[in-house]
């Protein structure tokens, strides 16, 4: 690391503006009214406290573990990106105590074993120490960032508070304007990049499949992007999603739906005419179908590791009320799909359902339209298959069967269409894909027989897990079929090959079997952290933190106390007029007493170097005084001081010496 | 493994390298800050770090451009001291000149020393298992000088300065300068423009010596068959006393031709038998198998041989060579044995040789055994220091105490062995100076 010494010193409005703009753009406007005078008006009392570096490696620790503590409790109760968002908003408040500490010792540098294990372990031959204010400083802007206050005055504040510490510490011989251009240039290239960042990720959300980018847990209720068309294999993760469990040990929902698709343009499947509208709850009960009651119906309980503010429900074939949801809102569309608003983490919610009650509104024009691209092919065979003849659920089942013979679910596909449509191409020629394929085939082909279809995406539920006697749904488990509308109802139609989960759950090798057994594992830790979190008492948890932190906070207390009582009287005392530690030593008397009587030690010798001399020249014994000098010498050199009992024996000894001289003198 | 360790190891401390010489403090700390803005900002919707980081990679990008277009030229000349003792600080000037037509501040100076990463053979030979922490370690000690960049003064155009710089000598060996470097930061303070200086040097770092009381070698004076030249060399030169008559038989060689021609009678070069004291100081250089244990272990090993080196150079510097000769006995690649006192070596000499004695791993203790009984004949006693208290030492010292040589046996040790005789002197690692006060 250089060396050169650090010339610019922070000044304390600096400190007090990057505080400032943390508590304008997080919003904790009273936690920086906090921290900014405590640590301002460290630079200007003389109220300060010497603090040993073991001390402050001490607050920095307890600074570390308690962090961490946060960091796990945002974690199970956000889960990510939420936790690390909010980790880094509060990351200065929480070595706020070090900073505290360090600000009001008299230490101006802060050794680096302070913040680095490794240098406690392994030190250097010579302390490493740093100014921690600026980096200090950078953090509080830093975390700023995490509030995601998306104004440009974010950006004015950014480039004001960088600007001021460059201004002054640029080379003399730069003048202003040329640091002016250079920073005026950096701060344009600066914008022009995050602008450019922000746009090109907006761009890739919009171009990647959604299955890629949000790994199939995250729905968006107007748009489904699928895979249809992607050259190559499909491999979905085997992270948990829901862990569902059914009341009174009845079988699960096969499927769990999510969001239904009318419109299928490109390779995706749109909603279109679908406008939410508000469901209202009574306290944790939201009915969704106000006309049958619910007591009769079957119940499953339904926990959702989604961590997005708004998601949307994963509910069975017949939902009639969610019940034991903690929700700010509710919305639902005529598509069956039902979108809450919450606070950020982990929810569970019970679904009442199993009657004939449908969330679906009836069919639309929007629900028997085929894209002009796929028409032609798909009314060609429903005319060969003469769907239109046939009774609705007849023609149903017709299509059933035509997907079961013949077809075969792969999640890879070797190349690209041959014809302009990759549906049609699945249709007629190489009739392998996944169930997005099945789905849009199955939903276009019946609506080329006249049956209104729906493409819907859910979730199905096969993997039983009996540790928690339950059931896993996964990443890979996600699903999509179609919803019909047979004989005045919607019904459910799987045309994809039942063996897609086993190929699903096959596609990974033996390590990503014995992979995904760990995540299980933390998964459930999670899970059941997450649920203790939230059936706990907030006033036990808040008397279980200040168990913690208080007993810190005396002892820190007492430590300040007893170096303020201790520690700087000593070294009040040791100082004198002239400000030199030390210099009230007896031992002076000692070297007047010897100057009267011609033996003066020199200014530009030591205290033994002049005691040898007297030995050598003046055969004068130092035998008594030589204690006397190492005592006197730690007393004024010694960086810790001299401890009390030995300062009372320094006294005592020269007192001794001097009545024995004087005694000796006379006789 | 160890390929694959040897080279990120080697990546990282280049890595940290052109950290510590492009970037200024500042310039760290925006690269810390942009590295961090990089973890959070990642999804540009869910903070505003990116921004942070968009702002960062420009001031940096800004600055780089900035550093190489105002970098300068400059004159470099270093006057290195000879050689310096380890544990000291040392100074030595430098004349720095301005070659631009404008003043420069700002400057800093980083003096280059040799690289001390080590190659994959050494690396693997001295550590089990490859970690960073072993890695940083064997740096360390390859580094005898530490040498901390320092700031210039402000130079006027076409002039110079001359400054002072200091060092810290930590280790014993030579240290090798590969030249100077002149860096000086952009407008924006952040990242440094470099001016390379070849300006090669060399500098002894000599043991660190304790203070050691007057000590009262064993032995006696013995004759030195063939005088002072031949005790360290060969040829007939025995100490000259005076001339006399020629007696029949006298050799022809020893005829004083100037004064037979000034009194016309034959005179011949009388000489006389050397007799003084000869002392060897013998240093084990075989210490223990610093693969064998863990990092602490061929840490605490290296101490050892390290303090047993200043132990000896202390004792060299002690003994007055003037009255008599001291042979610096070790081996290394093959049995060495330095002399000095008398017209031979000074003491400062063996001082430079011991600067460079290393642990011995590929010969046994045998041969410094046999090295030392083959001459114990002219020795009045012996210096040992040893590195441990095993059967092959044991013996050792056993064959000099039969062999009539008067010893004093030091042990450089952290753990003294139970057994130890009474005339066994143990000195501890750290505590050398108390232990040599003993003596």
């Amino acid at each position: 690391m250089n060396s050169v010494p650090d010339i610019l010193k922070i000044h304390p409005l600096m400190l007090v503006a990057a505080i400032g703009f943390w508590g304008w753009q997080s919003g904790q406007w009273l936690a920086a009214a906090v921290a900014a005078p405590l640590l301002c008006a460290s630079f200007y009392t003389s109220l300060h406290w010497q603090q040993s570096t073991a001390t402050l490696c001490r607050v920095a620790d307890f600074c570390g573990v308690f962090a961490l503590l946060l960091g796990v409790y945002f974690y199970v109760v956000h889960g990510n990106p939420q936790a690390i968002i909010l980790f880094f908003l509060w990351l200065p408040m929480l070595f706020l105590p070090l900073a505290l500490t360090h600000a009001y010792s008299p230490a101006e540098r802060m050794d680096a074993s302070v913040l680095f294990w490794s240098l406690r372990r392994d030190p250097l031959a010579r302390p490493a120490t740093f100014d921690p204010w600026f980096p200090y400083y950078a953090v509080w802007i830093f975390s700023a960032s995490a509030a995601n206050n998306r104004s440009e005055w974010f950006d004015i504040g950014l480039v004001a508070l960088v600007g001021l510490p460059l201004v002054r510490l640029r080379p003399l011989s730069y003048r202003v304007g040329a640091w002016a251009v250079a920073f005026s240039l950096a701060a344009g290239v600066g914008a022009a990049l995050h602008f450019g960042m922000h746009k090109t990720q907006l761009w890739l959300q919009e171009a990647v499949p959604e299955w890629l980018s949000a790994d199939g847990s995250r729905t968006d209720p107007y748009r489904a992007a699928t895979d249809i068309g992607h050259i190559g294999k499909l491999k979905d993760s085997d992270t948990i999603v829901l862990r569902v469990f059914p009341a009174g040990g009845t079988k699960p929902p096969a499927l769990l739906h999510r969001a239904s698709y009318n419109t299928y343009s490109g390779n995706a499947w749109l909603a279109r005419s679908a406008p939410f509208a508000n469901v209202s709850g009574a306290g944790d009960l939201w009915p969704l179908d106000k006309v049958s009651g619910t007591a009769a119906s079957t119940r499953v309980a339904i926990h959702d590791y989604t961590v997005r503010p708004n998601p949307v429900l994963s509910l069975p074939s017949g939902a009639m009320a969610v019940e034991a949801l903690k929700a700010i809102n509710m919305q639902r569309n005529a598509l069956g799909a039902v979108q809450i608003v919450r606070e950020p983490g982990f929810f569970s919610y019970t679904v009442a359902y199993g009657g004939t009650y449908a969330l679906e509104g009836p069919p639309t024009a929007d629900d028997t339209r085929v894209p002009n691209k796929e028409r032609e092919a798909f009314e060609a065979l429903a005319v060969e298959m003469g769907l239109r003849q046939l009774k609705p659920d007849d023609a149903a089942l017709a299509v059933k069967q035509y997907f079961a013979l013949g077809y075969r679910y792969s999640t890879y596909q070797k190349d690209a269409p041959l014809v302009g449509s990759a549906i049609v191409d699945f249709l007629h020629r190489s009739k392998s894909g996944h169930c997005e394929y099945f789905a849009t085939a199955t939903a276009l082909l019946l609506r080329a027989g006249g049956i209104p279809a729906r493409y819907a995406t859910g979730f199905g539920v096969l993997e039983k897990n009996d540790l928690e006697n339950g059931y896993l749904v996964r990443t890979r488990h996600t699903h999509a079929w179609v919803r019909a509308y047979v004989n005045g109802a919607w019904i459910d139609i799987d045309t994809t090959p039942p063996m897609w989960s086993e190929v699903e759950a096959d596609a990974g090798g033996g390590w990503a079997k014995s992979w995904s057994k760990v995540t299980d594992l933390w998964s459930w830790a999670r899970f059941r952290a997450s649920q203790a979190w939230a059936n706990s008492d907030e006033r036990k948890l808040l008397i279980g933190g200040l168990i913690v932190v208080l007993p810190f906070a005396l002892w820190l207390a007492w430590r300040l106390l007893r170096s303020r009582t201790s520690k700087n009287i000593e070294l009040k005392q040791m100082l004198t007029n002239d400000g030199r530690t030390g210099a009230d030593s007896e031992f002076y008397r000692i070297e007047q007493q010897l100057a009267q009587a011609g033996l003066r030690r020199q200014p530009h010798e030591t205290a033994r170097a002049w005691l040898a001399r007297l030995e050598r020249d003046a055969h004068f014994d130092t035998g008594p005084l030589q204690e006397i000098v190492a005592l006197h010498n730690r007393y004024r050199f010694d960086p810790a001081g001299l401890p009390v009992a030995l300062r009372a024996q320094l006294r005592e000894r020269v007192q001794r010496w001097l009545v024995t001289q004087t005694a000796t003198q006379k006789s | 493994m160890w390929k694959f360790f040897h080279w990120l190891f080697s990546k990282i401390a280049a890595g940290q390298r052109v950290i510590d010489r492009r970037f200024t403090r500042a310039g760290m700390l925006v690269g810390g800050v942009l590295i961090a803005s990089a973890t959070l900002g990642a999804d540009t919707n869910q903070t505003v770090s990116y921004r942070i980081f968009a702002f960062a990679v420009a001031l940096l990008l800004v600055g780089a451009i900035g550093a190489w277009l105002q970098r300068g030229r400059y004159t470099v000349v270093r006057q290195l001291p000879r050689a310096v003792t380890a544990g000291d600080a040392f100074h030595y000037r430098v004349t720095v000149g301005n070659l631009e037509n404008a003043p420069r501040d700002g400057l800093a100076l980083i003096d280059e020393l040799a690289d001390p990463r080590p190659p994959l053979a050494e690396f693997r030979a001295r550590y089990k298992v490859p970690t960073y922490r072993a890695w940083k370690q064997m740096i360390r000690n390859k580094n005898a000088c530490e040498i901390k960049e320092i700031a210039l003064p402000d130079i006027a155009p076409r002039s110079v300065v001359e400054i002072t710089v200091t060092g810290h000598a930590q280790h014993r060996g030579n240290q090798h300068f590969q030249g100077a470097v002149v860096a000086r930061a952009d407008p924006l303070g952040l990242v440094r423009g470099l001016s390379l200086h070849g300006v090669p040097g060399n500098l002894l770092v000599l043991p660190k010596r304790y203070a050691t009381p007057p000590i009262s070698l064993p032995g006696s004076r013995r004759h030195q068959p063939g005088g002072v030249a031949l005790a360290t060399g060969i040829g007939d030169s025995e100490e000259f006393v005076g001339l006399r008559d020629y007696r029949p038989g006298d050799p022809l060689q020893r005829i004083h031709w100037k004064s037979y021609a000034r009194i016309g009678e034959p005179v011949v070069r009388e000489y006389q038998d050397e007799y003084f004291e000869r002392h060897a100081l013998i240093l084990d250089t075989f210490g223990s198998d610093t693969r064998a244990g863990s990092i602490k272990q061929a840490a605490t090993a290296t101490s050892a041989f390290e303090e047993a080196v200043s132990v000896a150079a202390s004792l060299a510097y002690t003994v007055n060579t003037q009255e008599c000769l001291l042979d610096l006995m070790f081996v290394g690649n093959e049995s060495y044995c330095y002399t000095a006192g008398r017209g031979q070596l000074s003491a400062g000499s063996l001082m430079e040789v011991l600067a460079g004695v290393q642990l011995c791993a590929s010969q046994p203790f045998q041969t410094l055994h046999d090295a030392v009984i083959a001459r114990r004949a002219q020795l009045t006693g012996s210096i040992c220091v040893l590195l441990a208290w095993d059967d092959a030492r044991r013996e050792f010292i056993r064959d000099l105490q039969k062999s009539g040589v008067p010893l004093l046996v030091l042990l450089v040790t952290k753990e003294p062995p139970e057994d130890r005789p009474p005339w066994l002197r143990v000195i501890e690692p750290g505590k050398v100076l108390e232990g040599l006060a003993q003596l």
